[in-house]
């Protein structure tokens, strides 16, 4: 039996096609994401129906559904988180606390407490776009 | 004069770009993060004030126990209920929430008087 012989060779697959599918892929994620430090990452903020102006979570207090309160990964007091927010760059900017949406709204209001108490009012709280 | 002949160069290779840009790639897809947080405006005000208007009470029991000025409703009613308030330009709800409510119950309510073109203050402990 005689193997039938390949006449031509394949011509090689261009890789045209290929770079540009890559890099409309580049473009899509560099404009689509944002790479800014996402702290609240470790918790489910609560949903709002709302369409408020975006904000980042980097450097809020983030409290998680046990109650506990963290800055980044570790854990800190309330105080201590104050103090450290007065010492850094964005002293004079909003307050921003991340809480779980499955926290019992009482240690919510807790943290809030504390936050006033210690002279500040100017608190937001972090929540995702979107509705159930 | 004689012109020297010129040696023909190789055209550059595309697999060290790709390269680039396959790490390019990679690098954004790992590192960027897709979800949108926006804020909530939770401070209240100050202490005192004294206000001349009385506020709407909205207690929040649990999830889908929630009464306002003492008549029970549903989530879904929210915005009726807020619709039927009046001198509403200088309503204020004051949202007192129980033991059994959660921070999300908190943000659907706030964020359904918001929506109704009503302010809201959170009351905080005693």
């Amino acid at each position: 039996m005689r193997m039938r012989q390949q006449h031509k060779r394949e011509p090689a697959e261009s890789t045209i096609p290929l770079i540009n599918v890559v890099f409309l892929m580049l473009i899509f994620f560099l404009f689509a994401g944002s790479i800014a430090k996402d702290d609240a990452r470790q918790i489910e903020p609560p949903l709002n129906i709302l369409e408020d102006e975006t904000i980042r979570s980097t450097g809020a207090l983030i409290i998680d559904p046990e109650g506990k309160t963290f800055s980044g990964k570790t854990e800190v007091t309330v105080v201590d988180w104050l103090a450290e927010q007065d010492a850094g760059e964005e002293a004079g900017e909003p307050l921003k606390i991340a809480a779980d949406g499955t926290l019992k709204a009482d240690a919510l209001e807790k943290v809030i407490q504390d936050l006033k108490a210690a002279g500040r009012t100017d608190i937001v709280l972090i929540t995702r776009r979107g509705s159930k | 004069m004689q012109v020297k002949p010129r040696t023909k160069r190789r055209p550059v290779g595309l697999t060290s770009l790709i390269d680039v840009i396959f790490l390019l790639l990679l690098f954004f897809m790992l590192a960027s993060s897709f979800t949108r947080y926006q804020s909530l405006d939770v401070s209240s005000g100050g202490r005192g004030g004294g206000a001349d208007i009385k506020p709407a009470y909205l207690r929040i029991h649990a999830s889908e126990k929630i009464d306002l000025n003492g008549v029970p409703m549903s989530k879904a009613e929210m915005a009726g209920r807020f619709a039927t308030l009046t001198n509403k330009e200088n309503m204020v709800i004051a949202i007192w929430s129980g033991p059994e409510a959660n921070v999300q119950d908190v943000v659907d309510v706030m964020s359904a008087a918001r929506q109704s073109g009503l302010k809201t203050v959170l009351v905080t402990g005693n």
